[in-house]
């Protein structure tokens, strides 16, 4: 079911519950209150008959014999006809009627009509006077009924009041009532409907926009902001949008990377064999000289080695993904020292001076990938033609940043965010001849993530390159 | 989709008509809880029990037996009286005059004030055509809405005894515990040998006084037609008063216990 319908229907249940009841007790109250009133008019009325009957008694009793009872019966009969013919009002005109019996019950007096469904009979009125609400011939009246009694003679006294007014006010009430009472559900309906409408118009907004970036529109984002829960949910409902467009935007980067990883690495794949299936075929299918037979295994070795080269360093890449590494504490200079120490053989060979300023202090890395990390960097320095290589180590803020800076043919700007991407060469063709790969930065750039950090290129073209290294320190920031 | 767009509307519709159905039922629920009430207020028979007994067990009398009430009860009756003037018919309870004995204290009262000379004899020489008398309590205002049950307190009753005939109409308001006349109106309504001319307020005021017991009086104020006296700290007081009319043909005499004029 819908909000919308939700809210209708448990407003209209609420406002006609809460109408009907509250018609219900004011209805009913203001019923009650006319009916108590009438029960006490009709008592008064009663009782006034009862002493005016008493006072016309003792004022004749001289003429009554106690115990002639005929005698008694026709002055209670000279006397209710006297009152009735007199001052009672209602009584004449046939609104109000009153009955007198005998102590045995047979009829001295009545105005009432013939049918009646009361019956003296039915009730107990010793010391007591009763009162009931009855129907005469469909009107309603206050039935009273009690005992008179008089120098040992006693006779039932029956009234009746008409209250039928009060009965057709009670009805007028309910049918006034009932206008208002649909007046106010219809008007309570439309309101409902246009508070529904305004309340979950929000809602509704927000869901045509959750459907469209569910279409792939990830820019929808909600405008209206107001000051209550909506606005609130408003603002939450475009931070997860913006969020999800993120998300969506560095997954769409992921998989273009992993796109142009397996097309990088087929294209890698496939040159160095089409090189060697290209000359072995040669030396297989043709009569060569020594020479060129030494040429074409040299290629073949050539390409061979490049393969080689290749599945390592991707074995390597694998590896740094797929496992955990313990970091050791480590003091920096004798660890960089090492490494210069280790790289001199292949320095000497290409007669680059490596230039070492490290600071004392302990930095937290696994020893072989850290080695291996400015291996890459050297190696990379090397072949971009650097005569000379800075590697420096020292504190800065919170980190131990290692530095290597070279003076080599440096790299493009617009080069430098993809430099540590797989399979990616600034100078392919330089590359191949060196038996790179394009994995030596990607290689780099995951060990540098393992040490918590991450590689940090300048880079200035025929200039050279800076790669610098922040490694976080155990301690946080030594020099504050 | 299709079904669940069919299926939402089905659920709007059956919501729609649930509506209705609860609006209507509202409706009808106030019809039937009335009806219910109707029939409640129909098969109720209330009773009134009559002739109870009274918890006034200390009533004082004087030296002729008659009961006496204190001024401090006397004042305390006022004071019910002065703010609850509707009165409540009843059947007179024990303690109370009964409504011969009320006409007798009535008569014989005013037989009193003739005999010590202060009203005109025939007033209680007159044979009365029509006499009636009505008990009525002045207490238990609160539960108006309900039937009042007969007084719980004698003194608090009042015996309304009216007396007339062609010449005279009295009207006198009696103590229906110590059948005490506390007022007295008597209307002329013709000139027939009855006039109050020779009637002196001052001297009726006084009989007053001394049929009802009280002493101490002061602050006694007078003229022609007028006298007032206050007691207990002007708590309470008695007035008479007469008016004549139309060369004498006409006449009321007035003579009450109230609060202190």
């Amino acid at each position: 079911m819908k909000l919308f319908s939700k809210i209708f229907l448990s407003s209209m249940i609420v406002l006609s519950m809460a109408l009907s009841l509250s018609g219900y007790l004011l209805i009913n109250s203001s019923y009650k209150n006319a009916v108590d009133q009438e029960l006490q008019r009709s008592m008064d009325q009663y009782q006034y008959i009862k002493f005016l009957l008493q006072a016309d008694l003792i004022q004749q009793q001289e003429k009554l014999v106690h115990s002639d009872k005929s005698k008694f019966a026709d002055l209670i009969y000279s006397s209710v006809s006297k009152l009735t013919n007199q001052n009672l009002p209602g009584f004449s005109s046939g609104r109000n009627y009153i009955s007198v019996l005998g102590e045995d019950q047979t009829l001295i007096y009545s105005t009432f009509p013939s049918q009646m469904d009361f019956k003296i009979s039915d009730y107990d009125v010793n010391q007591k006077i009763i009162n009931k609400i009855e129907k005469i011939q469909g009107i309603t009246h206050v039935m009273v009924l009690g005992k008179v009694t008089h120098k040992e003679q006693t006779v039932y006294l029956l009234t009746s009041t008409n209250i039928q007014s009060v009965i057709d006010q009670k009805d007028k009430m309910i049918r006034d009532y009932g206008t208002i009472y649909f007046i106010t559900i219809g008007i309570g309906v439309i309101l409902v409907i246009i508070f529904s409408s305004l309340l979950t118009a929000p809602i509704r907004r927000m869901s045509a926009a959750a459907a469209r970036i569910a279409d792939g529109n990830y820019k929808e984002r909600l405008k209206d902001y107001s000051g209550d829960e909506m606005g609130e949910l408003s603002k939450r409902f475009n931070r997860m949008a913006e969020t999800i467009e993120e998300r969506i935007s560095e997954l769409s980067t992921v998989a273009k990377q992993k796109e142009d990883f397996v097309s990088n690495f087929a294209h890698e794949l496939k040159t160095p064999l089409t090189s060697v299936i290209g000359y072995a075929d040669m030396i297989y299918q043709k009569q060569l000289s020594r020479e060129d037979t030494k040429n074409a295994a040299a290629y073949i070795l050539d390409e061979g080695l490049r393969l080689e080269s290749l599945s390592l360093k991707l074995m390597d890449l694998i590896v740094l993904n797929k496992q955990d590494f313990i970091l050791e504490e480590l003091p920096a200079d004798e660890l960089l020292q090492n490494i210069v120490d280790t790289l001199k053989p292949l320095l000497s060979n290409h007669n680059v001076t490596l230039k070492l300023e490290a600071a004392n202090e302990y930095i937290k890395v696994d020893y072989d990938l850290f080695k291996t990390l400015l291996l890459n960097l050297i190696d990379n320095a090397i072949k971009a033609g650097s005569t000379q290589i800075i590697l420096n180590g020292e504190l800065s803020h919170s980190f131990y940043r290692v530095t290597v800076t070279d003076n080599g043919c440096g790299i493009a700007t617009e080069e430098l965010d993809r430099i540590t991407e797989a399979f990616y060469m600034v100078d392919k063709s330089r590359a191949r001849k060196q038996h790179g790969a394009g994995l030596g930065l990607a290689l780099a750039s995951r060990i540098a993530q393992i040490h918590g950090s991450r590689l940090e290129f300048t880079s200035t073209l025929l200039k050279g390159t800076t790669v610098s290294i922040p490694l976080p320190l155990k301690d946080g920031d030594k020099n504050d | 989709m299709v079904i669940k767009m069919i299926k939402q509307r089905i659920l709007t519709v059956i919501a729609a008509a649930f509506s209705l159905l609860i609006v209507c039922g509202g409706w009808f629920l106030i019809n039937e809880l009335m009806d219910r009430q109707q029939t409640n207020l129909m098969n109720r028979v209330n009773s009134i029990t009559v002739n109870e007994t009274s918890n006034d067990d200390q009533d004082k009398e004087d030296e002729t037996g008659r009961l006496l009430l204190s001024t401090q009860e006397i004042t305390d009756i006022l004071n019910v009286w002065r703010f609850d003037q509707t009165g409540y018919y009843h059947d007179p309870i024990d303690g109370q005059l009964t409504m011969e004995e009320a006409i007798k204290a009535a008569k014989s009262g005013l037989s009193y004030f003739c005999n010590e000379g202060v009203l005109p004899n025939q007033i209680s020489e007159n044979e009365y055509t029509q006499t009636n008398a009505f008990l009525y309590d002045i207490q238990d205002k609160k539960n108006i809405s309900k039937v009042v049950p007969a007084a719980k307190r004698p003194s608090y009753s009042f015996w309304s005894v009216s007396l007339a005939n062609q010449k005279v109409i009295i009207q006198l308001t009696l103590n229906a515990q110590t059948g005490q006349i506390w007022m007295a109106n008597i209307s002329l309504t013709s000139y027939d040998g009855i006039n109050f001319n020779k009637v002196n307020v001052l001297d009726l005021l006084q009989k007053f006084e001394t049929y009802l017991g009280l002493s101490d009086g002061n602050q006694l104020r007078s003229n022609e037609y007028y006298a007032a006296k206050s007691y207990s700290n002007n708590q309470i007081g008695i007035v008479a008063y007469k008016k004549i009319e139309e060369y004498s043909k006409y006449g009321t005499l007035q003579f009450s216990l109230g609060a202190a004029p």
